[in-house]
């Protein structure tokens, strides 16, 4: 049980209080005594000071009244006038006794008006000088009587009484009295106790002369006892042992004053200046008085002040500690009992928190394993998101469009490629059905309910679709999905477009070669017929002719004339079905020659050819050319050329690429005559070179072709020419030409109403290829 | 008047062959056809040609074998090669009795003056 320290926190303030308040009193009592003491003791001084003042002047006065009185007297008045020393002596010697002993007058002159001294009553035997005083000379200058202290020559002040003596007659001389200051110093010593000590200042004296005076008056002499004064008076024989140290402190500072404390004696000094009578600072009245009895008064008092001080406050501290020993047993009956209810309380607590912990615990518990849950699922949701993201990736890296359907063949999953093929994002399709997002690829939701509903892959291959004008090409798979929770299809489409062409492509080189190799085996059976056609159609015409002289004969021997027969021919057309058939003729040996381009082995033999001049002679055949003059002037067809002049001679072999550009030509001249509106009629040359390729352009300004058309152009026997205008073989021919036999590249641009342009590439090393 | 050209057409196809002996008796040539190689060299045998136009294709001679051997008989005639085959290309051997890629006509001869022009130009 702890015990309240209500005592000290009380009493340890109050005692602290207590004792700076008592010390603070005491304090403050001992300055106010102190002060008081200063005080008084400043007044006593400036008393003391004004009592020296009354005295001189009284004793002045005393002297001034005994001279009036002897001037008085007719006889010693004879005397002087008549100057008679001895008479004088005689007659004021008893005067001066007396006024010595009860005055202490210690001078007394008699001096003539020349201020020669006539008698020195009290050393008769000095007389005859002339007196400098400055009392005398006063006297001597105003006729009036003067007194005041003076300094003598041999460092003592004396108060000095100097009286003119006039007759009926005019000035006799002057009578002095003079009194030394250290005898009325004496008698206030002995009227109030204080010493005064008189101290000269060294510029007003000279040593040998104060030093002739001490040893007169019978006392030491220390010239440097103080630096600018010296003693004159007597040491007082009360005076404490240190007075002449404690003297030098105050003359030194004589506005302070000093206390000097000896056995059970305190002594305080002081000091004034001191004047004489010409107002010259002559020196210092040191005042030494005995102040024990005050300061005993003043420490009595403190002292009472203090004990009854501390007698209160101990009384104050006895109550206060009682008080409070009293109040303390009774709090801590209370704090005991009170502590025994907290002590229950506290039981109390522990067990409730005891509860609330256990409590607290299972908290915990369920919580962490909430956190853990919450952590689980995130990870879980993080690792559903991970594999969704890569899920997305990993469709998305697919080259083919991927699209995952619901059973009811809505879109739950659509890649980038799907975004691609139909221009529409996942987000605009997910949860719709397929058959309207790809509505250009009809049917493939059966095909996804089939598969759902048999569990096996549906596969279509090379499935067409239209898109922008142009038949695309598609493999579609679906694949069931099948799985816990899972229900559903995906959908694989590949764009084989590209495949399907190349495949095309490859069919048609294929055509071309097994072209080439049935018309070089069909061309000599061909030919043959063809030749026997073509012979007899020219024999028949050769035979009307009316120019050659067997006809002429033959008609006359059967009787008829070559121009009727002619005439009869004309008219029935026969002539003009003579010409048609051989023209057929002519055509079908066309057709089998073109074709039995295609089987031909790139055995020709390649020369350096200058492509600029192979292209000029193009453009020449192209101009004389029978058929195209026949609907067409290549003349009139604005030909541009810019031809590279650092190309270097290309292998090639000339005649193909010279029957190459001609056909480019033709085929040009043709196009832009079938559309006819074209004005500005305009085929440009270009030649160049493609890093290890020499490259020809034929672009013209014609009506271009379509995209459809322009993937067919190369293909053999297509043609957009009117029915018996082309062979539908003259492109697939150069083309061959080109890739087969040069190994070079042929491709064509096209823009629907503005032109055409083919490319043709030729390799510049044959050994590069 | 000159002596006629005395040519020698030798074809296995018939209507070909007298076609073309048709054609040329009326540019003002003396023409002789036959079918077979055999045929050629009794004609050889009978007579002299100036110009031989020789089939490649032959039933019993091979007809660059006949050219060869009729150049033996008759080293002064001359040949033109005509031929259904379009890759025809005269052999080294054809080149020592004067046959080049030039003499070579391809059936059928679309202007059968080209012809007579070609013999008129070796003859």
């Amino acid at each position: 049980m702890r015990r309240l320290p209500i005592k000290t926190y009380v009493l340890l303030p109050i005692v602290v209080a207590l004792a700076t308040l008592l010390a603070a009193f005491v304090w403050e009592a001992h300055r106010d005594r102190q002060g008081r003491l200063d005080a008084a003791a400043t007044r006593d001084l400036h008393s003391l000071q004004n009592l020296l003042m009354l005295q001189l002047e009284r004793e002045a006065a005393t002297m001034r009244v005994a001279l009036v009185a002897l001037m008085r007297d007719k006889r010693l008045q004879a005397a002087f006038e008549a100057a008679d020393r001895e008479a004088i002596a005689e007659q004021v010697q008893p005067l001066f006794e007396r006024l010595h002993e009860e005055h202490g007058v210690t001078h007394f002159y008699f001096v003539a008006p020349d201020r020669e001294c006539i008698v020195r009553v009290h050393k008769p035997e000095f007389y005859g000088d002339i007196i400098e005083r400055i009392t005398m000379r006063r006297a001597e200058e105003t006729g009036e009587q003067v007194w005041g202290v003076e300094l003598g020559p041999l460092g003592t002040c004396t108060l000095r009484v100097v009286m003119p003596w006039r007759t009926e007659k005019g000035l006799v001389g002057f009578v002095e009295l003079g009194e030394e200051v250290e005898s009325i110093t004496e008698k206030i010593r002995k009227a109030t106790g204080a010493h005064l000590v008189v101290v000269i200042r060294k510029e007003h004296i000279e040593r040998e002369g104060w030093e002739q005076g001490m040893e007169m008056l019978g006392r030491d002499a220390n010239w440097d006892q103080f630096p600018d004064v010296v003693l004159v008076g007597e040491i007082p024989r009360v005076a404490p042992p240190g007075f002449l140290r404690t003297l030098g402190d105050v003359l030194a500072n004589p506005d302070a004053s000093r206390t000097l404390l000896s056995e059970n004696t305190r002594f305080r000094i002081d000091s004034f200046e001191l004047h004489d009578m010409a107002e010259r600072h002559i020196g210092y009245m040191v005042v030494l008085r005995d102040v024990t009895e005050e300061h005993e008064a003043a420490r009595v008092s403190v002292v009472l002040t203090t004990g009854l001080s501390a007698g209160v406050g101990g009384a104050l501290f006895v109550f206060f500690y009682l008080l409070l020993d009293r109040l303390q047993r009774k709090l801590g009956r209370e704090f005991g009992e009170r502590q025994k209810a907290e002590q229950k309380l506290r039981e109390h607590r522990d067990q409730l928190e005891e509860t609330v912990t256990l409590r607290t615990r299972h908290l915990r518990e369920s919580n962490e394993e909430l956190q853990r849950e919450i952590v689980d699922r995130r990870k879980a949701e993080e690792e559903a998101l991970k594999l969704r993201a890569l899920l997305k990736s990993m469709t998305d890296s697919m080259p083919s469009v991927l699209v995952a359907v619901d059973r009811q063949a809505n879109v739950t999953q659509w890649n980038q490629q799907a975004e691609k093929a139909t221009g529409l994002s996942a987000e605009q399709v997910l949860g719709k059905p397929l058959a309207e997002v790809f509505p250009q690829l009809p049917n493939q939701s059966e095909r996804v309910y089939k598969a759902i509903s048999t569990g096996q892959t549906q596969t279509e291959l090379k499935v067409p679709s239209q898109r922008e004008g142009e038949t695309r090409y598609a493999d579609i798979t679906v694949y069931p999905l099948s799985g816990p929770g899972i229900e559903g299809a995906v959908l694989r489409l590949d764009d084989i477009t590209e495949r399907v062409r190349i495949e095309e492509m490859m069919a048609q080189t294929e055509k071309m070669l097994s072209i080439g190799g049935l018309a070089a085996g069909m061309a000599h059976e061909i030919n043959n017929p063809l030749g026997g056609i073509l012979h007899g159609v020219q024999v028949i015409q050769k035979r009307l002719s009316p120019t050659i002289s067997r006809n002429l004969e033959a008609a006359r021997e059967a009787g008829a004339d070559l121009q009727a027969i002619r005439a009869y021919l004309e008219q029935r057309e026969i002539l003009t079905f003579l010409t048609r058939i051989r023209e057929s003729g002519e055509r079908a040996s066309k057709i089998v020659s073109n074709m039995l381009q295609f089987s031909r082995k790139s055995d020709a033999h390649l020369t350096p050819v200058d492509l600029a001049a192979l292209i000029e002679r193009a453009v020449e055949l192209a101009a004389s050319d029978y058929d195209l003059k026949k609907d067409y002037d290549f003349r009139q067809i604005k030909i541009t050329r810019e031809f590279a002049p650092d190309l270097p001679p290309v292998p090639a072999v000339e005649t193909e690429i010279e029957q190459v550009v001609l056909n480019l030509l033709k085929n040009a001249a043709q196009a832009m005559q079938e559309i006819g509106g074209v004005k500005d009629r305009r085929i440009s040359l270009r030649t160049g070179r493609v890093d290890e390729w020499a490259q020809i352009e034929i672009e013209d300004n014609g009506p271009g072709m379509s995209q459809e058309i322009r993937k067919r152009a190369f293909e053999p026997f297509f043609t957009t020419k009117g029915m018996g205008d082309g062979t539908g073989l003259g492109l697939s021919v150069s083309y061959t030409i080109v890739t087969t036999n040069h190994r070079g590249s042929m491709t064509v641009d096209s823009v629907p109403g503005a032109g055409t342009t083919f490319r043709i590439r030729l390799p510049l090393h044959r050994n590069a290829q | 008047m000159t002596t006629p050209l005395r040519v020698l057409i030798v074809d296995d196809e018939e209507t070909l062959r007298t076609h073309l002996a048709a054609y040329l008796e009326d540019s003002d040539f003396d023409v002789t056809a036959v079918a077979s190689g055999e045929a050629a060299l009794n004609a050889l045998a009978e007579g002299t040609f100036d110009i031989g136009i020789i089939d490649i294709r032959l039933p019993d001679i091979d007809g660059n074998g006949l050219v060869l051997r009729c150049h033996e008989i008759c080293p002064s005639m001359r040949f033109l090669v005509h031929t259904a085959s379009a890759s025809y290309k005269p052999p080294d051997a054809l080149a020592a009795c004067g046959v080049r890629q030039e003499h070579v006509m391809v059936k059928p001869i679309l202007d059968l003056d080209t012809l007579v022009q070609a013999i008129h130009r070796i003859a």
